[in-house]
């Protein structure tokens, strides 16, 4: 690592715009882990504490320590505090935050049916228990009023020449407190974030990719000219979700879908169904790319907001807080002299292990490692994990195009060549094949020849093909150079197939009564089934499609949706009449179909005689 | 903009509905016809079939007349009609399902049923709800959806 990469890294540094309500800043992690405690989890076993809080030092988290498959290394930032301390802290610290209309108000009832199982899948998993972020806070508060610090942990990542330079930001959390403090989807101690600025080889900068929870590929990633990032002069802003400190490139409130564990098998079937409603019966309301676009990630899902409004704190050049860089050790220097040797020697957990199967209550690992102790695919290939992989750039286009045209030539003369000889061959197979007709000792020899001379045939038809995309190909790439040449550029987003927008205004403002009714929906749909179950037992039935369908009606009513409503609902008759009438008359419907197939053939067969 | 290809068969279907219940009207008219009693409203006896008749007799023909009319406003592509159209098949599908599952359909049930099943599926196919500029406006954001 050199000076050159740190004055590097403060050039492009970025500026992260807070949400008002934010308790956890980006720290160093000397100082957070000189409050912790080391723990290890052997399977089966109870955990064991190695090294308990003020006794553990940076050079001790990096020691070997041998252990049997399956076994977690995890740190302990703080002990949660009991209910009543918890709420003490918090009326001394009231929250600056301000909750717009609630998650629920803004999906269907279905969604918050879903909403009420996952909350029930939170008792059954393992969570972070309740009073460990205002413990946290405390903590972390304790650390800043003794020495105030903002840091980020920087890395230049160099590829091989005539590749991107990768200039990786990561941010250090105490704590997530996504779930507790802002109604997110989980709660974890500490919290590790990246951004990436990709620069050319002159330094210019090209790209710069902002993580958002677990997303990888093209849409995480924004051209340097792009309108929706934002800078100052050449430093990025990000804003950063409340609690969950995603980044995002605009300010405001986006939407979440959270599938229900377990629940692909359901979801995958739903696509296919969905698939051949829609494109294959071409029933529904919007085009394919429409509902492509509006695809939720699963069939049950939950919904959660991430408010990234960026009202708070401002920390980067120029804002009301400065960055204190630090730098990560390069790729392959192993040396356990560097002040962050933690970074390469560290694979445990950076907070609490919190046994939670799906992992979205267990705290990260640092910024080389999963979860699983596998190294980070943004670690490890910064270009791969924002799809620039594939991405050649600017300085090298034109070489690119130029090796690329006489690669194709190349494969065009190979294949020419070969096209004459396989021609040459198929042929004297042909001629053959013609001299063995009258003669009846090649009755044994003659299909063989054959067959021989139909995948010659084929052969060749391929190569003709492949000679054909090659020509297209050529074309292309010589269009395209000169497209170039003349200071043409692709759109800035044509990269991108998802991007993740803030919700509108509109949804942002549903009425009071719209949040209420979502708030107090679920459970008056529960008490009414009950009361049905307790009055008319025998009409449980009846009694539960006339509750739901009267709830949809009333939040359609809120929402404006009637017609959409009454769309679906009598699709949905449709759909059951369907299932009656092919159940009462299966054999009517299936010899109907037969003499529908006979008429069709013969129909078919008089206009063939007649034409 | 060009009609689609499934406007004709829907027009058919919808006209061709609204016959059916127009028939099912008349030969309920022609059974009353024969048995005049039922008119009346008999309580020794004929209360309840009387009052059974009277109601299907009454919902064939608006059934049959609504579909006429909606039939003319297909015709001459106005918006309501679609909606319309829905509303109408979701009520005839209602009380087929409610006949079949409290077992009393007759055949004059499955026929409402079957067609009025047709019907939905064809206004509901993409191309049929933009003629009918029935479809959603998709929302969009800053930079586009």
């Amino acid at each position: 690592m050199t000076m050159d990469d740190l004055e590097l890294l403060r050039r492009f540094e970025p500026i992260i715009h807070f949400t008002r309500g934010e308790h956890f800043f980006p720290m160093d992690a000397d100082r957070y882990v000189g409050e912790s405690s080391l723990w290890e989890a052997r399977p089966e076993q109870p955990p064991v504490c190695l090294v308990p809080e003020t006794k553990l030092t940076l050079a001790k988290l990096v020691e070997p320590r041998p252990a049997p498959h399956g076994t977690v290394h995890y740190l302990r930032f703080v002990e949660s505090l009991t209910p009543l301390e918890a709420a003490r802290f918090l009326a001394k610290h009231r929250r600056a935050f301000r909750r717009s209309r609630g998650r629920l108000a803004r999906v269907g009832l279905a969604s918050r049916i879903i909403d009420a199982l996952f909350s029930i899948t939170l008792i059954l998993r393992g969570r972070v228990p309740g009073g460990t972020a205002a413990a946290a806070a405390d903590v972390y508060q304790r650390l800043q009023a003794k020495a105030e610090q903002y840091v980020y942990y920087g890395r230049a990542v160099r590829s091989g020449p005539g590749s991107f330079i990768g200039l990786q930001y990561w941010f250090f959390y105490p704590m997530n407190d996504w779930r507790s403090g802002f109604y997110g989807v989980n709660d974890h101690e500490a919290d590790w974030e990246h951004v990436t600025v990709y620069l050319a080889e002159d330094l210019t900068p090209q790209w710069v990719a902002y993580a958002s929870h677990d997303f990888t590929g093209d849409d995480l990633r924004r051209r340097w000219d792009d309108p929706e990032l934002q800078r100052v002069s050449d430093h990025p802003i990000i804003f950063a979700g409340a609690g969950s400190h995603a980044s995002y490139f605009s300010p405001g409130e986006y939407m979440h879908e959270v599938a229900l564990p377990f629940s692909g098998p359901l979801t995958r079937i739903f696509r296919v169904a969905e698939k051949f409603w829609r494109d294959t019966l071409r029933q529904g309301g919007l085009s394919n790319e429409e509902a492509d676009h509006d695809r939720s990630s699963g069939v049950l899902v939950v919904p959660f907001v991430d408010y990234a409004r960026g009202d708070g704190l401002i920390i980067g050049p120029g804002g009301a807080k400065q960055w204190q860089p630090r730098l990560l050790p390069e790729a392959h220097d192993n040396s356990l002299d560097h002040p962050q040797a933690w970074a390469h020697h560290y694979r445990g957990l950076w907070g609490l292990y919190a046994r939670d199967p799906i992992a979205g209550e267990n705290a990260p690992a640092g910024p080389k490692y999963n979860r699983d102790g596998s190294v980070r695919r943004s670690w490890i290939d910064p270009l791969g994990w924002a799809g620039l992989d594939k991405v050649t750039p600017p300085g090298g286009v034109a070489a690119a195009i130029a090796g690329g045209a006489s690669a194709i030539e190349q494969r065009l003369a190979v294949a020419q060549t070969e096209i004459a000889d396989k021609t040459t061959q198929l042929r004297a197979l042909g001629l053959e094949s013609e001299a063995m007709i009258d003669a009846p000792h090649f009755k044994a020899h003659h299909p063989e020849h054959l067959k021989k001379i139909a995948g010659l045939s084929e052969a060749i038809q391929q190569l003709h093909k492949q000679v054909a995309v090659d020509h297209a190909l050529l074309e292309a790439l010589t269009a395209y150079r000169e497209r170039l040449a003349q200071g043409e550029r692709l759109p800035a987003r044509s990269h991108i197939k998802l991007a993740h927008h803030p919700t509108t205004e509109e949804t942002e403002q549903l009425g009071r009564l719209a949040e209420a009714w979502a708030a107090l929906s679920i459970g008056l749909l529960i008490l009414g089934f009950i009361a049905v179950m307790l009055i008319a037992p025998r009409f449980w039935a009846n009694g539960l499609v006339s509750l739901v369908a009267a709830i949809s009606f009333l939040e359609a009513l809120f929402r404006r949706e009637a017609k959409e409503l009454i769309q679906r609902a009598v699709v949905g008759l449709s759909l059951v009449a369907l299932v009656v009438l092919v159940y009462e008359f299966a054999l009517p419907l299936l010899v109907a179909g037969i003499i529908a197939l006979g008429v069709f053939i013969i129909v078919d067969n008089l206009r063939e005689l007649a034409g | 903009m060009k009609r689609h290809r499934a406007r004709l068969p829907l027009l058919l279907l919808v006209f061709g509905q609204g016959a059916m219940f127009l028939t099912y009207f008349a030969l309920y008219l022609f059974n009353v016809g024969m048995r005049p009693e039922l008119m009346m409203l008999d309580p020794r006896g004929h209360l309840q079939a009387g009052l059974s008749l009277w109601f299907f007799t009454g919902t064939w023909l608006v059934l049959g007349a609504a579909s006429v009319i909606i039939g003319v406003g297909l015709r001459r592509m106005r918006p309501w009609a679609w909606t319309a159209a829905l509303i109408l098949e979701g009520a005839i599908l209602i009380l087929a399902l409610e006949a079949y599952f409290n077992r009393h359909a007759d055949p004059s049930f499955y026929a409402a049923m079957a067609v009025a099943m047709v019907i939905v599926l064809a206004l509901n196919q993409r191309e049929v709800q933009i003629l009918y500029r029935a479809h959603y406006t998709p929302l969009e954001g800053p930079f586009g959806r």
